[in-house]
């Protein structure tokens, strides 16, 4: 049981921004919500948050419709900002007491992850005394402070600096390993493939591509030969009209399955062509964006 | 409710310990004592300085023309410094010069000033003058005094009002003013907090976390309480100034309009409150939608100019209605949701607005409330999330209409 959303459909007069989307993703799972700007993320994000209304379908928590005001969210939305005149440990307690916090408890929070956060010294400091990338550990904070059973961040990794995204990673991690239901946004592929068990990839308000990221790669369609490259080799692919590329020193082959590439290195083998070694790599969730959605 | 008052404490704490705030009210405090002082001080020591200078043989005296002059002090100087005088006035050591002149056997005035005209003075000294005059005539001419007394008596009028309100005009102007201000400003302030809070993108973390309403609502009242509280300062600059000593008794007079305090009643402090409350409501709330619309302040006034225009209309009908609140366009307009609190709080001490039409515009009022409130969320839920450019009145009909 966990968050199971039902033939979802949501339209703003002529245009259809989420058309029959359905997701289940089990407590403890995270989902890597992907798709282009425009493809329906943030409107399906908006109503598992409640602030929109679908035409059509259900979102359900637990076997029951999901109630905001009975299930624990930590949202952190692709804009963000804060109360640039406000100091830092007001607004997160204000935070904090909006997500049903005590006082003490909300202290207790900010006092933890701002040290956790390094950041402990900008307690009393006003957001707009802060430079953006402490801003963005505030707003981080903001999310994470009330301990939320279901996380959703909505584009994490923008506008961070390789340290506050190698910081923020660390965090999903531990969230993820703590049980949390993550659901992430993002166009950056290569950090959502370290943490996604689940991927639900959209365009035009349709799920084109969605399931276990490892059955998607495994089930894709075509593998990816890669060979330590040499002249030899080139010329031959060339004569035998095989498209292939090269990346760095290697050769790479787009293969439908794994009996093609046995065909193709016996073919290398009968023609004398000397193989040094070669790996058969599944298409990266990249490949996949680019493919289906670009 | 709980997640509401969180909001308000929050955006009260905000708004009392702003610099804005602190500032704003220090500075009224400082110009209501400052204006009382100033007349109190004004009017005893610096009366205005004129010459007086009467080389004729009507015979004048001084005191009591001067007994006659409240802001005047005539000063007696003979005919040969005209020229010294002239000079004086041109310079600003001297307000003016009066001279007495003969003219075929009747008096006449000279009055020299450097630009502006006392009416005052003329209509006075005129008045007595020419009595000085008819007084020397009689005499001459030998008439019985009690037949000129006779013929030279007015006629008497005796007024009788038989609904007097010209004590409340004083009272009627200072609070429509007042009303005016706050329900401006504070509303503007609703308006700016909401799209400062857009335009930081805070909104975007806020709107998961708690209802819309409960965010919009919650500043609403809290510019309630700060507008309460900025009468609450007025107020204090008003004792501060009593306890000074600065203005006697219940009467004083404030930019020419004389203040009755007499008239101010427990039941028309009520009226206020009850007027003020429901006008600042209506405008708050429309404020509060329109603040949801627009992205950034800079586009505030464009939109927010036709809840200008309604409350400006209140306040010129308001105006009106001082002096004419029986009037046609003052009796409809007291039935008009933008316009009623102003000009039905008008109407009530004016003594022509009695209960049945208190009940009618309270209960027009509350529906209108009802109405622009149920907007006004849409609008508000919908426009908090909209970030686009430029917003037309066919996107904020639409905000009105999808949910």
């Amino acid at each position: 049981m966990g968050l199971n959303i039902q033939y979802l459909s949501k339209s703003f007069g002529e245009t259809k921004a989420v058309q029959n989307l359905s997701i289940t993703l089990e407590k403890g799972q995270v989902l890597g919500l992907l798709g282009r700007n425009g493809a329906g993320k943030t409107t399906t994000i908006k109503m598992i948050l409640g602030l929109q209304t679908p035409n059509q379908g259900e979102i359900t928590w637990d076997g029951s419709s999901l109630d905001r005001s009975k299930v624990s969210i930590g949202y952190l939305p692709e804009e963000r900002g804060l109360y640039l005149k406000s100091k830092i440990n007001e607004q997160l307690r204000y935070f904090g007491e909006l997500e049903g916090m005590s006082r003490k408890q909300a202290d207790d929070a900010i006092d933890y992850w701002l040290e956790k956060l390094e950041i402990s010294n900008y307690k009393m400091k006003k957001a707009n005394e802060l430079s953006k990338g402490n801003q963005q550990k505030i707003q981080l904070i903001a999310t994470l402070m009330h301990n939320p059973e279901l996380i959703i961040l909505d584009e994490p990794f923008s506008g961070l600096d390789p340290v506050n995204a190698n910081l923020l990673t660390t965090i999903i991690e531990e969230q993820i390993t703590a049980g949390k239901t993550v659901i992430l946004s993002s166009h950056r592929m290569e950090q959502i493939e370290n943490f996604c068990e689940q991927i639900c990839l959209m365009k035009e308000g349709k799920a084109i591509v969605q399931g276990r990221l490892n059955e998607i790669k495994q089930n894709y369609g075509y593998r990816n030969l890669s060979l330590s490259s040499n002249k030899t080799i080139e010329t031959a692919l060339s004569e035998w009209n095989i498209p292939f590329e090269t990346k760095h020193a290697d050769v790479v082959i787009r293969v439908r399955n794994d009996k093609e590439a046995i065909q193709l290195l016996n073919r290398f083998e009968a023609h004398s062509i000397p193989i040094r070694n070669f790996k058969m790599l599944e298409p990266t969730l990249n490949e996949i964006f680019i493919e289906r959605v670009g | 409710m709980g997640k509401f008052w969180t909001v308000f404490k929050f955006h009260l704490r905000e708004a009392v310990t702003s610099k804005s705030f602190i500032i704003g009210n220090l500075i009224t405090l400082i110009i209501i004592i400052g204006i009382f002082g100033f007349s109190h001080f004004s009017s005893k020591e610096s009366k205005d300085k004129v010459a007086f200078i009467n080389s004729t043989s009507y015979q004048t005296n001084i005191e009591q023309l001067n007994k006659g002059l409240d802001s005047i002090k005539l000063v007696s100087e003979e005919q040969r410094n005209l020229g010294k005088l002239k000079q004086q006035v041109k310079d600003g050591e001297l307000d003016g010069i009066v001279e007495v002149k003969d003219n075929n056997g009747s008096p006449s005035l000279s009055y020299t000033y450097k630009s502006f005209a006392d009416q005052e003075l003329v209509a006075i000294l005129t008045q007595k003058i020419q009595q000085i005059g008819i007084n020397k005539t009689i005499a001459e001419s030998r008439v019985d005094p009690n037949v000129a007394a006779k013929l030279l008596a007015p006629i008497s009028v005796k007024n009788i009002a038989l609904k007097d309100t010209t004590g409340t005009v004083g009272i009627v102007y200072v609070f429509v003013f007042l009303m005016y201000l706050l329900i401006l400003g504070r509303g503007q302030m609703i308006a700016n907090t909401i799209t400062a809070e857009k335009a930081s993108r805070v909104m975007e973390i806020m709107i998961p976390k708690v209802k819309p309403i409960f965010m919009m609502y919650g500043k609403i009242l809290v510019q309630l309480v700060i507008g309460l509280a900025d009468i609450v300062v007025m107020i204090l600059g008003f004792l501060v100034s009593y306890a000074l000593g600065w203005f006697n008794g219940n009467q004083f007079s404030l930019f020419g309009f004389q203040i009755d305090l007499s008239n101010l009643t427990p039941f028309i402090i009520a009226c206020f409150i009850i007027y003020f409350v429901l006008g600042f409501l209506l405008y708050a709330i429309g404020y509060a939608a329109v603040g949801a619309v627009v992205s950034r302040t800079e586009d505030l006034g464009s939109v927010s100019f036709p809840i200008i225009l309604c409350i400006m209309a209140a306040f010129f009908v308001g105006m009106t209605s001082i002096f004419s609140p029986a009037s046609t366009l003052v009796t409809i307009c007291s039935y008009i949701p933008v316009t009623s609190p102003i000009v039905t709080f008008s109407r009530i001490l004016s003594g022509e607005a009695g209960y049945i039409e208190m009940g009618i515009t309270i209960v027009i009022l509350l529906a209108s409330i009802a109405i622009l409130n149920h907007l006004a969320n849409r609008i508000y839920l919908n426009g908090v999330m909209n970030y686009s450019g430029k917003v037309k009145f066919k996107d904020v009909v639409q905000m009105a209409q999808k949910h």
